[in-house]
């Protein structure tokens, strides 16, 4: 568990919406969104082939509440779980990696942006990060053009970074700093 | 002391390093310590043989490669680590010897050597090196090793000395080694 005192939820976002840390009984409605979304999601994101079982997601809840990453996070609308988002910081103690997806039903109506922008708020506030970091499938279109509209710099291009369904695929390397971040009005 | 995981020749090895390394390498960091300040984040955190206890026992040993020590005639004189994201095949690499034995390619060596181990296990597709754009000296390694240059993090290396720096990427394919001569 992260080194911060963490509120529950951790994100109380307005609306309904908020960012939680998942806990082992969330494990039922995590896998049930995964096999939901399967086809769309292993496109990109390697552990949606991996998660095969309600165990499988348990066994993700449990690991990552036992790093001192903040990984294992759920976004959840009126109460149910529509995405997850997490953020692994690095060995240089100032950097995080963020990442980021929600079910198809919520995407284009601003849930992603709102928790991903709450998450950044955090980092550079509680968290004292100095950049957030992300990784992007560079076919991924959609994810481009999401993570390029919160603000971030194309830095680089991590050469077959990442595995999914199709094999081994390029990741666009992404960065925002303390400074340029602009929080929603 | 651990079986030796890489025999580098000429006396020379990669060892998982052991809590009882831990008073000789931390005189080898208090003997540095002004020139590791310009590079590594945790120097100034770094005040007694318990801090590299403390690293040492969270590195752990088997899979886990974060805590490996490079020895010269038995005597270690400082760490290289490969931190595996199995999920993705990345691994990233680490290191930093002391000013007595830089410049003689052994660091050079401990790389190519765990690269090699790297590349032999399964789940590792790519290796991944991040160094500071004006420190020469580590990124002449995975320049000579035949990683690509991929990008500049921004800000994103943090020192006591000197503070916030950029860190250059560098990549290198499980078919991209060994590299052509």
């Amino acid at each position: 568990m992260a080194a911060i005192a963490v509120s529950d939820p951790l994100l109380d976002l307005g609306n309904e919406l908020e960012v939680r840390v998942l806990q082992p009984d969330d494990a039922e409605e995590l896998f049930e969104r995964i096999v939901g979304e399967r086809e769309r999601l292993r496109r990109w994101m390697p552990w949606a082939d991996t998660t095969r079982s309600i165990d499988d997601a348990r066994s993700f809840i449990e690991h990552t509440r036992a790093t001192e990453d903040l990984d294992g996070l759920g976004i959840f609308v009126e109460g149910a779980l529509v995405g997850g988002i997490g953020l692994l910081f690095e060995g240089s103690g100032i950097d995080g990696e963020l990442g980021c997806w929600v079910v198809s039903s919520h995407e284009g109506r601003g849930v992603a942006a709102r928790a991903c922008g709450g998450l950044i708020e955090l980092a550079f506030g509680q968290l004292s990060l100095h950049r957030i970091s992300v990784l992007v499938a560079a076919d991924n279109l959609r994810s481009v053009a999401f993570v390029e509209r919160l603000g971030f710099t194309r830095e680089g291009l991590v050469r077959e970074g990442t595995r999914a369904d199709t094999g081994f695929q390029d990741l666009v390397l992404y960065g925002l700093l303390e400074q340029e971040w602009t929080p929603a009005p | 002391m651990s079986l030796p995981l890489l025999d580098l020749g000429d006396g020379a090895e990669v060892r998982f390093l052991e809590s009882s390394d831990a008073p000789e390498l931390f005189a080898v960091v208090d003997v540095n310590r002004e020139r590791l300040r310009a590079r590594m984040p945790w120097v100034d955190g770094t005040t007694s043989p318990q801090d590299i206890r403390a690293f040492i026992e969270r590195g752990g040993s088997g899979e886990n490669l974060d805590a490996l020590g490079i020895y010269l005639s038995g005597v270690c004189v400082g760490t290289i680590g490969a931190r595996p994201d199995v999920m993705n095949g990345d691994c990233q690499i680490g290191y930093w010897v002391g000013a007595d034995h830089e410049g003689r390619g052994l660091v050079t060596r401990a790389c190519r050597a765990l690269i090699e181990h790297l590349f032999a296990t399964p789940d590792c597709h790519r290796v991944t090196i991040r160094a500071a754009p004006d420190n020469a000296r580590s990124r002449a390694i995975p320049e000579r090793l035949g990683f690509r240059r991929e990008g500049l993090m921004r800000q994103a290396g943090w020192a006591p000395a000197g503070g916030y720096h950029d860190l250059v990427v560098y990549g290198l394919l499980e078919g991209e080694w060994p590299p052509s001569p």
